[in-house]
């Protein structure tokens, strides 16, 4: 996912006059401090939630994954802002961040459920690295419990089904839908505002140096 | 067939001494010491041994020395520092290791190549202590952590190393493992296990290591820190190697003339929360504000503040927290996060206006030192401390 830093109408028209006086590598220059201001503000952004929500984690009473935190490191990393004459690109090379912009359905690829961590143990681990059983009701497949667990033998009531819950790691679902949360990301005048700063600090570096622009 | 023969062993040399695994090293080197022409099943199981993307190259090197065809070799020969800079481009990580250093010595024996070695003995013993060498540099090793440090810090850099970790393809596995999670491609639940599967696959057995391993590496406790395949031993490397990796290019980065100019510092904050954080009760440790205070003692506050944990880019604070200052072991010996294993602190890019409000003039720091390519400061520590021998040895080659 990209966000583009372009020279829009947004541009005051004196802003607009030096922008368009400016050729070649000195376009570029420009446009990349656009980018690192926006960068800046991303990877700021992200930091701040990643300090703050740890809905999942606390509800599993478990460690925080530092999803969040992950995705700030991948934002401020030099390969994710590209410049070039025309504009500055920030690529999010991070699961999760298209949420900002739209809702995500998360289907499985390989097989034929989603696992959902429902306990601590498995919270950020793969099923994979346990030993499990899948267990089933007559609406499907419900969820993986240890393989050494000895389930309760069938009709299950409800204590019984409380019990497997309490010893469950992952239920298994089809698929997921998260709702769009553009909170993840700065809004658009924040990245306004931090292309804006970006530029004001190149033109001024470039009249401080004497240089025509 | 003699390969000692019109070929010339120089050459020979320098190709297997370009060839990015340790395992692949040892075998061709190992091959290139005999006076006579390896068999073909031990050049099937060489190749095979070799990194999977590399192989192709591989099984060309083995082929082109069995035939003793020298164009072919030189081709080969003039194909390899391409896919030396590839592997340093794209991720820092693996190949470059011993390589970067090596290309300095190899550059040498290249321009040198006209004058013959006397006997293949000669040739022999030369690559020994040539390996001997670089067996102290290499991915794989049965050091611990702390005989890691040993190693020079700007080889480490561009190492996926783990400590008593002895087998070449699993530390290959991990390397690409790094990569895919820089990348973006897995996170590091699907990096854990995809590693724990491999080990599975490739009988490792926290007690005997693995099948065949030649070196003595003390059995470990299953599921503790020294077993390979427990999860926090799986979690610290990959985080490690990732971190290090994303924070190495984020100082380059932060190294162009507008970052420095209007970001010109960095300060430690805390970015991956921790249950238990160095410093609190519970973890019985020294905090990081207390490092920073012995950091920055060592280097008299060159171009830093005690609180927020502030200094400028190219304040010596940064190697001297790296480098333990306050006698930490548990360091990496970088300037750059992590600063020590398993630290979850990073960098916050500091504006300019913030350091001016805090009372620093507005000076542009020089960038900060880092290179993909060793310094002669470097070279110089790990020649002086390769073996008597292979220091004569070079010295001639080099006709120093």
């Amino acid at each position: 996912m990209n966000v583009s830093v372009s020279l829009g109408d947004k541009a005051s028209p004196a802003l607009r006059r030096v922008i368009d006086s400016l050729q070649g590598a000195g376009r570029r220059d420009l446009l990349s401090a656009m980018g690192t201001e926006v960068q800046h503000v991303t990877t700021e952004h992200l930091r701040g939630l990643a300090a703050t929500r740890h809905a999942t984690a606390e509800r599993l009473g478990a460690a925080p994954s530092g999803h969040l935190a992950q995705a700030a490191e991948k934002v401020a990393a030099p390969a994710a802002l590209s410049a070039n004459e025309t504009e500055a690109t920030l690529t999010f090379n991070h699961p999760g961040l298209g949420r900002a912009f739209h809702d995500v359905t998360i289907v499985p690829k390989t097989s034929k459920y989603l696992t959902i961590p429902v306990n601590a143990v498995a919270y950020a681990r793969r099923a994979g690295e346990f030993a499990l059983q899948v267990v089933f009701t007559r609406k499907g497949a419900w969820g993986l419990v240890p393989k050494d667990f000895k389930l309760p033998p069938k009709p299950w009531g409800f204590a019984e089904m409380v019990q497997i819950r309490s010893v469950m790691l992952f239920l298994l679902v089809r698929s997921v839908t998260q709702k769009q949360d553009r909170s993840l990301l700065p809004s658009d005048e924040e990245w306004t505002e931090a292309a804006t700063l970006g530029a004001r600090n190149y033109i001024r570096d470039a009249l401080q140096r004497g240089g025509a622009l | 067939m003699t390969i000692y023969g019109d070929n010339n062993p120089r050459r020979l040399l320098s190709v297997a001494a370009t060839l990015p695994t340790a395992r692949a090293r040892t075998v061709v080197a190992a091959l290139l010491a005999r006076d006579e022409a390896p068999e073909p099943t031990e050049l099937e199981q060489a190749a095979a041994a070799f990194a999977h993307d590399l192989q192709p190259v591989c099984v060309a090197l083995v082929e082109a020395l069995q035939a003793g065809d020298m164009q072919a070799l030189s081709k080969l020969r003039s194909r390899l520092p391409e896919l030396l800079i590839e592997a340093a481009r794209d991720s820092l990580l693996e190949h470059v290791l011993a390589n970067q250093i090596g290309r300095h010595f190899v550059a040498a024996f290249d321009e040198t190549h006209g004058a013959p070695i006397k006997s293949a003995e000669a040739a022999a013993d030369l690559t020994d202590s040539l390996l001997q060498w670089r067996s102290r540099e290499l991915f794989t090793t049965a050091q611990s952590s702390a005989g890691l440090r040993s190693v020079p810090r700007d080889v480490r850099l561009r190492a996926v190393f783990s400590a008593r970790t002895t087998h070449a393809g699993y530390i290959s596995d991990v390397a690409q493992t790094v990569d895919d999670m820089l990348a973006g491609k897995i996170n590091l639940a699907t990096g854990r296990l995809h590693l724990m599967r491999r080990l599975a696959e490739l009988g490792y057995d926290p007690q005997t290591g693995f099948p065949g391993e030649m070196a003595a590496i003390p059995p470990a406790e299953r599921g503790s820190i020294r077993d390979l395949s427990s999860q926090t031993r799986i979690d610290l490397m990959l985080t490690t190697n990732q971190r290090m990796a994303a924070n190495y290019g984020r100082m380059i980065a932060g190294n162009t003339e507008y970052a420095r100019r209007y970001y010109p510092a960095w300060e430690l904050v805390r970015i991956f929360p921790r249950v238990i954080e160095r410093g609190s009760e519970k973890s019985h440790t020294a905090g990081w504000q207390k490092r920073w205070v012995a950091a920055g003692d060592e280097v008299k506050w060159e171009g830093a503040i005690a609180q927020p944990m502030i200094a400028l880019k190219d304040s010596p604070l940064w190697q001297s927290l790296g480098d333990g200052a306050g006698d930490y072991t548990d360091v990496l010996d970088n300037p750059f996060p992590p600063y020590a294993f398993g630290s979850g602190m990073g960098w916050r890019a500091v504006p300019l206006a913030e350091m001016k409000a805090l009372g620093f003039d507005e000076r542009v720091p020089a960038p900060m030192p880092g290179s993909l390519s060793p310094g002669a400061k470097e070279v110089n520590e790990v020649f002086a401390r390769m073996p008597a021998d292979l220091q004569v040895a070079l010295k001639k080659e080099l006709g120093l």
